[in-house]
């Protein structure tokens, strides 16, 4: 394809070889290493390599407390679940009934309202935080005026804000990914099993949502994998019980223990194969 | 029979729309108009004032500081493009099927590992005691320790990190449906590399070139994580200047309008860009 | 006085790892002819053309274009066009843009000089005004044009088409392929034409070859082809023929007429390649070719008209022969002129040819039906 004689062919063919193993070993090669040394006796978190060590994972000695050991590190993967499942669960319903508004309905402003849900994917994650502190702030402070103390305790930093905050981004890719399918599928099929009986709810249960499964599912993924990684809103947001980013940063902005390493490793294998998951759906779809 | 159906019909739009309208209206449009009042509030009467935009304004710091983020941004967004350029065209256009695939595989796996692992990675090769620094003194380059964290520079090194991928699937995803016969009909009208390069292939992927350049470029100005962990207590990014005013110094006020300039400016930015650049944005999404 | 010859290949093989796509092809064509590459899909043809254009590098033999051997010459310095299948036309150019391409990358041409001549251009394959339209606002017959003009205006020597009307209505192409032809006589370039499109082929060139599994089979004029063919291949590849299979050559009559026995009907035939009494053979009888005469006569084959199929100017006879111990059914292409006789299904009727319409061929199968 390029113009050159074979043996300048071949050069060109080395080069661009080259280039690709230079990107592969910028792009994976921090992770590797990374892995190597959650896995070395060495408590620099460093080289040189001294032995092989599983202590950076369990182990409970006063110098050496492995993650599955360290309780605030455990409490923050719970909520860090805790959270991501409120997030998958409320972002996938609101992605469903968001693709069907879209895709099915008519409606003056729709395409205004299209562009509106775009946003909470263009905004800093930092700005969207903070309006959204900002926000709740307000309206926990009137609700305790008006209702009480306490009564807005809700809105106030913690779980509930920190499930929130990501939902309002987290939403809009469901809402893309599960919109994309909805747009393929032929309303003849829904009409069909109308024909056949089926009461309108029960053609949509039935056929359409049933068509919709992939899309649903691999939504679910995204948004869990979303929820689990967010940093930049959930910062802002959170309060006594931190997820793990939260505390992952904190503790970087002291210094690095051979701990984090395993953590970084435990991470990636859980985020690498459930985005490999994704990925995989979405290249089904793509041919579908 | 008919008004009933109409009515229902009309009852079901309601039903969606509401959640939808909460959703979008109470977690988005709300919340930045909130922060779009406060930014025109005193800190401590409510009332309205000009106060917070002109300390952005006259403050020699804070106008650096949004200069620097905005050139860095500029300048990664640019390199990134420089690096995932090739990468892309390597990809599409000369590795067979299966290497492809692997090159592919190769380059989605960092993006899903999150970005505060990604620059932890970074902290564990850079910093003093870190692996480069271990490796220099083991091929006996240097003889001590050198800190390599904390610089200019590793914030590039981070922020491309985080980048490539964002930049290289837009062009991917371009370049994958140019035709190769117009490659090979501007070789055959006696076209070399670097013209059918500047005349075809570029004119062509320009869309994703557009879609990825902007996307890393929003992602680069709003970033938090890489800036701070790499930078360190010098990073100077925007968005720590917005940290600080709502975390550290409580002055929710000063931190909205800080935000609402960040927002304004790279709205217009991008708008900017792509007037001048002639490109369509819905065309290229 | 000896032709010039444009293109030229010499025993060129071109492997795909083990596969052999075009197996020692070796053809000349001369300047100033449309020769034609004729073969089903697969054949190689699409590999031979690449190769011309400089798209792929032969594994062994050599290719010469206007004397020059140009086997390490790259596409872009080859002075040979190419028509791609598709196309090819650049969606970020306007008409004008794509016609200019070719001019500006050769240089040394002033901007009004190069736009002057890809009018000129435009203007002689019928596209005058067009310049500024963009490649989707323009018909698909335009897009042949501009794709024409593209190449022609750099003056290549050989101009290589790829199957380019291939894509188009058959009305369209009717069309454009006298324009083709017109148009290459009219500028005296040569033409190099792959086409799995035998009426194409027939129609437009000087010389056909045709190939098939990467190996030429015949070099002819299209009536040569049509008329004699070389191999079996062509006979069954080339026009519509009644093939008769498993025959026993009986005798030879001299050295260019054979007879052959099918089931105890004796046939004669032009022997295609050599053979000798006792082969199995194949034979290939042209529709059009027989004459049909109501009746019973002494001279020809009996036979009663199984079906008529009305075909507009021609019908198609489906014929089945009387004798012989096995049923043959032979197609007869009668044309509605004056003379055409009347004819009905279950008619009795005599079929009969002369001997150089009908080709005898080794059967590939060798068993005898």
């Amino acid at each position: 394809m390029f113009a050159a004689s074979n043996s300048q062919k071949s050069l060109s063919r080395w080069l661009f070889y080259a280039y690709i193993l230079l990107i592969l070993v910028f792009t994976l090669g921090p992770l590797v290493i990374v892995t190597i040394l959650a896995f070395n006796n060495n408590p620099s978190a460093s080289f040189p390599w001294q032995g092989f060590t599983l202590d950076w994972f369990k182990s409970s000695t006063p110098d050496r407390v492995g993650l599955f050991d360290d309780a605030r590190m455990m409490a923050a993967v719970v909520s860090s679940v805790k959270v991501a499942v409120a997030v998958t669960l409320i972002s996938v319903i609101l992605g469903v009934n968001n693709a069907f508004l879209f895709v099915r309905e008519k409606f003056v402003g729709k395409e205004f309202l299209y562009m509106l849900m775009l946003g909470p994917l263009v905004v800093p994650g930092v700005v969207l935080g903070t309006s959204i502190l900002a926000f709740s702030h307000g309206i926990a402070n009137a609700l305790d005026s008006a209702l009480g103390n306490g009564a807005g305790t809700f809105l106030r930093p913690g779980f509930w804000l920190v499930v929130l905050g990501q939902v309002s981004f987290v939403a809009t890719t469901t809402t893309l990914v599960i919109t994309a399918r909805l747009k393929r599928f032929d309303l003849s099929l829904e009409e069909a099993a109308m024909d056949l009986g089926a009461t309108r709810s029960a053609a949509v249960l039935h056929v359409t949502l049933r068509f919709l499964g992939p899309a649903i599912f691999g939504a679910a993924i995204i948004a869990f994998l979303f929820s689990f990684e967010n940093f930049n809103t959930t910062y802002f947001l959170s309060g006594p019980d931190p997820t793990v980013p939260i505390i992952l940063y904190s503790r970087l902005r002291f210094g690095i223990s051979p701990e984090i390493n395993a953590v970084s490793v435990l991470m990636m294998v859980t985020t690498g194969l459930l985005g490999l998951a994704a990925s995989a759906f979405q290249k089904e779809e793509g041919l579908a | 029979m008919h008004l009933s159906t109409r009515f229902r019909r009309g009852q079901r739009l309601w039903l969606l729309l509401l959640p939808t309208l909460l959703w979008i209206g109470l977690l988005f449009v709300l919340p930045h108009i909130k922060l779009f009042l406060l930014s025109f509030m005193d800190r401590r009467s409510g009332a309205f004032t000009l106060a917070n935009y002109a300390a952005f304004f006259n403050s020699s710091l804070y106008r650096n500081v949004f200069v620097r983020t905005t050139t860095f941004s500029i300048v990664t967004t640019l390199l990134t493009l420089f690096i995932s350029f090739p990468a892309a065209f390597i990809i599409t256009k000369v590795l067979g099927r299966k290497m492809k695939a692997l090159a592919l595989i190769a380059i989605v796996l960092p993006y899903w590992v999150s970005e505060l692992i990604q620059a932890f990675t970074w902290m564990i090769l850079f910093r003093e005691t870190g692996v480069l620094s271990y490796l220099l003194q083991y091929l006996g380059i240097t003889h001590h320790n050198i800190e390599f964290l904390y610089h200019n520079s590793t914030i590039v090194v981070g922020l491309v990190y985080t980048s490539l991928l964002f930049m290289t699937i837009p062009i991917i995803n371009s370049l994958d449906t140019l035709d190769d016969s117009l490659i090979e009909a501007a070789y055959d009208l006696g076209g070399d590399f670097w013209s059918t390069m500047r005349e075809i292939i570029i004119p062509h992927a320009a869309p994703g070139i557009m879609v990825g350049s902007i996307m890393v470029f929003m992602l680069n100005l709003g970033n938090y994580v890489t800036v701070t962990l790499l930078g360190g207590k010098n990073s100077l990014w925007f968005t720590e200047s917005i940290y600080n005013q709502f975390i550290v110094r409580f002055n929710q006020n000063q931190g909205a309008a800080f935000g609402v300039i960040l927002l304004t400016f790279s709205v217009l930015f991008v708008w900017i860009v792509l007037k001048i650049t002639k490109q369509d944005l819905t065309e290229a999404m | 006085m000896p032709q010039e010859i444009d293109v030229s290949l010499v025993h060129v093989t071109k492997k795909f790892g083990d596969l052999v796509a075009v197996d020692d092809v070796s053809f000349e064509v001369p300047k100033g002819s449309f020769f034609s590459i004729l073969g089903p899909s697969g054949s190689g043809k699409t590999t031979v053309l690449r190769m011309i254009a400089g798209f792929e590098t032969p594994t062994s033999g050599d290719i010469y274009i206007g004397g020059e051997r140009v086997n390490d010459v790259p596409p872009n310095k080859r002075r040979c066009n190419m028509v791609f299948q598709r196309l090819a036309l650049f969606p970020m150019m306007d008409v004008l843009g794509n016609v200019t391409f070719g001019l500006r990358r050769r240089g040394g041409m002033s901007k009004a000089e190069m736009e002057r001549l890809a009018r000129k251009a435009l203007e002689r394959v019928g596209l005058q005004g067009l310049g500024r339209r963009k490649i989707n606002q323009i018909s698909g017959g335009q897009q042949q044009r501009v794709a024409l003009a593209r190449s022609l205006v750099l003056d290549p020597t050989v101009l290589l088409l790829d199957e380019p009307l291939g894509s188009l209505d058959l009305k369209l192409r009717q069309d454009m392929k006298l324009e083709l032809k017109h148009l290459q006589a009219r500028m005296g370039t040569t033409f190099v034409y792959i086409t799995h499109d035998q009426t194409i082929a027939l129609a437009m060139s000087d010389t056909i070859a045709v190939i098939n599994r990467g190996k030429i089979e015949q070099i002819a004029s299209p009536e040569e082809l049509y008329r004699r063919p070389a191999t079996h291949f062509v006979a069954s590849f080339v026009g519509e023929n009644n093939k008769l299979e498993g025959g026993r050559l009986v005798r030879m009559r001299d050295a260019q007429v054979c007879e052959v026995d099918f089931g105890g009907i004796l046939m004669s035939g032009r022997m295609g390649e050599p053979l000798s009494p006792g082969d199995t053979v194949d034979l290939f009888i042209r529709p059009e070719m027989i004459s049909l005469r109501p009746g019973r006569h002494e001279n020809g084959f009996p036979g009663k008209i199984e079906e008529i199929n009305f075909d507009g100017s021609h019908s198609l006879i489906v014929v089945n022969l009387l004798e012989g111990r096995a049923p043959i059914t032979i197609n007869v292409k009668l044309q509605h002129t004056e003379q055409a006789p009347e004819v009905a299904a279950g008619d009795l009727v005599t079929l009969s040819w002369r001997w150089d319409a009908a080709n005898a061929f080794r059967s590939p199968t060798g068993k005898e039906a």
